[in-house]
């Protein structure tokens, strides 16, 4: 079993919180008293505090800004978070904000991390702007881990382009971040991918590490695919004569 | 072209980059501030410049001082710092200078929340002090967004008129793949521009007529630009329409969850389509218009408590019942509460 607490950590919108909510659902089928910490303190939407339901009908308990609070913009780490990383009875993940600015939070708790068992996993997806290279992401991880005050332990791989992701597209991006892992010597920790493409691949495991199978929690409802809506720039031309300043 | 992954606030800051700003004057709000802090890593890499100002007022004072020197600039900010940005906007617009900005809208009133709305749309176009208007734009998607920023600039220097970008926090928020376009090479003449004057008359970029008579002509001048953008500018999606004895009346995000009902009562048999204004002004009238005989029940749906179903009245001029239903506050709606409006619609039209 791997250390009690797991840090997700990353740059912004790599996919932390999607793979954070489902670390903690699939913990809670096999160990007693699984919390979730929700530490972003930069992002106002799509944040883990917005699945309480579902974690507490798996009996996740969920560490964030209480009632109206969680609706806010306000920097606020509950007391408990430090209380669950003390607690060795805890299997605690901690959902840390995105880049060095969402990483902060998270330095604020290292001295207390530290003497605990604990992993640090950077969520990678090479679609995305700065870390779609060694480089780019080199210098993330340089920034992420000069703010959290503590070094990465493992590499995710989340490789996506949202609703555009295909077979072909996980298969490309996973060896990218697999080498990316080997260039800085830091280990693959897993691969993720939506369960319906890690079904078309027939794998539960690749590169030696397990696949997380993800379903989008955090998407809303209405949510479909935005090749849908024709092109804006052939509008003009379908126009008939509006009427003029009556 | 290479697909990536972005947040719509980094896809518009990034859309901006490319499409030639190398200015950009901001002041933080939730939920925008992805703009200002991409600009302020970006911009420094394409030889443009980034200031956090002391204030909304400030920033906007900024960019008009920017555009008025010749660059290409832009700034953001969402519902309530809007409203400190609207005087200088209003100076942007009689001094016809050339400008972008952004509103990524959040609920209101007062300080609101900072979940997603539409409640700015009589901001955006019914816009500050002095006949003026903008000329706005209201994306649905994140790769619409990249390509109406990119158009935005050329607007704006075509026009020498302030472009305004509005977008619910859910555009600003959401991710999804987009493509950049190459920018336009269109080359634009600005002479007017005050550069160091070696060999010419000095320019003067002002907003200030104090003879009545020059100001109003200034004011025809500006209505006639109005009136080339009514002509040549309007943009509109329509869904579904060619049968359609309903019709939704939506813009932005409302659009796309509209869209999501749409398609869920046509597999019930209900003829429903939906007109999507893109350009918010101009506003599509046309688009409206040409249903009256046809359409029975138009229902404009929006975040707000109803602000552009005036300008869906004002285009049916009474031909056609104009509904409403919005959620507010940062309450989305969903598919499922649009789809029972048409249903009940569909039934008192049959009746």
């Amino acid at each position: 079993m791997s250390p009690r607490i797991r840090i997700y950590v990353g740059a912004y919108g790599s996919g932390k919180s999607e793979i954070a909510l489902e670390t903690a659902l699939q913990w809670a089928k096999t160990r007693e008293k699984v919390a979730i910490a929700d530490l972003d303190l930069v992002n106002p939407y799509f944040r883990s505090r917005e699945s309480l339901t579902e974690l507490a009908r798996a009996g996740v308990e969920l560490l964030a800004p209480p009632g109206p609070l969680a609706g806010a913009d306000l920097p606020i780490i509950v007391p408990q978070v430090r209380g669950a990383i003390e607690d060795p009875s805890k299997h605690l993940i901690l959902d840390v904000g995105g880049d060095d600015a969402g990483s902060r939070a998270l330095g604020t708790l290292a001295p207390y991390v530290e003497g605990q068992p604990w992993e640090l996993w950077m969520v990678v997806n090479n679609y995305r702007p700065f870390t779609s290279d060694l480089e780019g992401l080199r210098a993330t991880i340089e920034r992420v881990e000069g703010s959290a005050r503590l070094k990465v332990t493992h590499l995710v791989a989340n490789p996506n382009l949202g609703p555009d992701t295909d077979r072909d597209l996980v298969e490309a991006g996973a060896a990218r971040i697999a080498g990316f892992a080997e260039a800085l010597g830091v280990p693959l920790g897993a691969v993720v991918m939506t369960a319906d493409i890690a079904d078309q691949m027939g794998v539960t495991e690749l590169y030696g590490v397990p696949v997380i199978r993800l379903s989008r929690r955090l998407a809303p409802a209405w949510y479909e695919d935005p090749s849908r809506l024709s092109d804006s720039r052939d509008r003009r031309a379908q126009l008939i004569k509006p009427p003029l300043m009556r | 072209m290479e697909k990536l992954l972005m947040k719509g606030s980094e896809a518009i800051a990034e859309a901006a980059v490319r499409a030639g700003c190398k200015l950009f004057f901001g002041y933080p709000i939730t939920p925008q501030n992805e703009i200002p802090e991409y600009m302020s890593k970006r911009l420094f890499q394409v030889g443009g410049a980034f200031v956090q100002a002391e204030s909304e007022v400030a920033a906007s004072n900024m960019i008009y001082g920017s555009a008025a020197v010749g660059e290409r600039v832009m700034t953001s900010s969402s519902s309530p710092g809007m409203a400190l940005k609207q005087e200088a906007i209003s100076y942007c617009a009689g001094a016809e200078l050339p400008v972008v900005i952004v509103n990524i809208m959040r609920g209101g009133p007062g300080l609101g929340g900072i979940q997603p709305s539409q409640s700015d749309y009589w901001q955006a176009t019914k816009p500050g002090h002095g006949d003026f208007h903008s000329l706005v734009l209201a994306p649905a998607s994140i790769q619409e967004a990249v390509d109406l920023v990119m158009d935005a600039f050329d607007l704006a220097d075509q026009y020498r008129n302030p472009v305004l970008i509005l977008a619910d926090g859910l555009i600003g928020q959401m991710m999804e793949p987009v493509t950049f376009r190459q920018p336009t090479e269109r080359v634009f003449d600005k002479s007017w521009a005050v550069t160091g004057c070696v060999d010419r008359k000095p320019n003067i970029v002002n907003s200030l007529f104090l003879q009545p008579q020059d100001l109003e002509d200034h004011n025809h001048k500006l209505f006639r630009k109005y009136a080339q953008m009514e002509r040549e500018e309007v943009r509109v999606e329509e869904y579904l329409m060619d049968d359609a004895e309903l019709a939704i009346a939506a813009y932005g995000t409302t659009a796309r969850i509209a869209r999501t009902a749409v398609d869920a009562a046509r597999t019930e048999g209900i003829k429903v389509g939906l007109i999507r204004p893109i350009t918010l002004f101009p506003f599509p009238k046309a688009a409206f218009e040409r249903y009256v005989g046809q359409v029975k029940v138009l229902l404009d749906v929006e975040m707000s408590m109803g602000q552009m179903i005036e300008d869906v009245r004002l285009a049916v001029h009474d031909r056609i019942p104009v509904r409403f239903y919005g959620r507010v506050g940062g309450m989305v709606p969903s598919p499922g509460e649009i789809l029972d409006q048409i249903r009940t619609l569909a039934q008192e039209v049959s009746q």
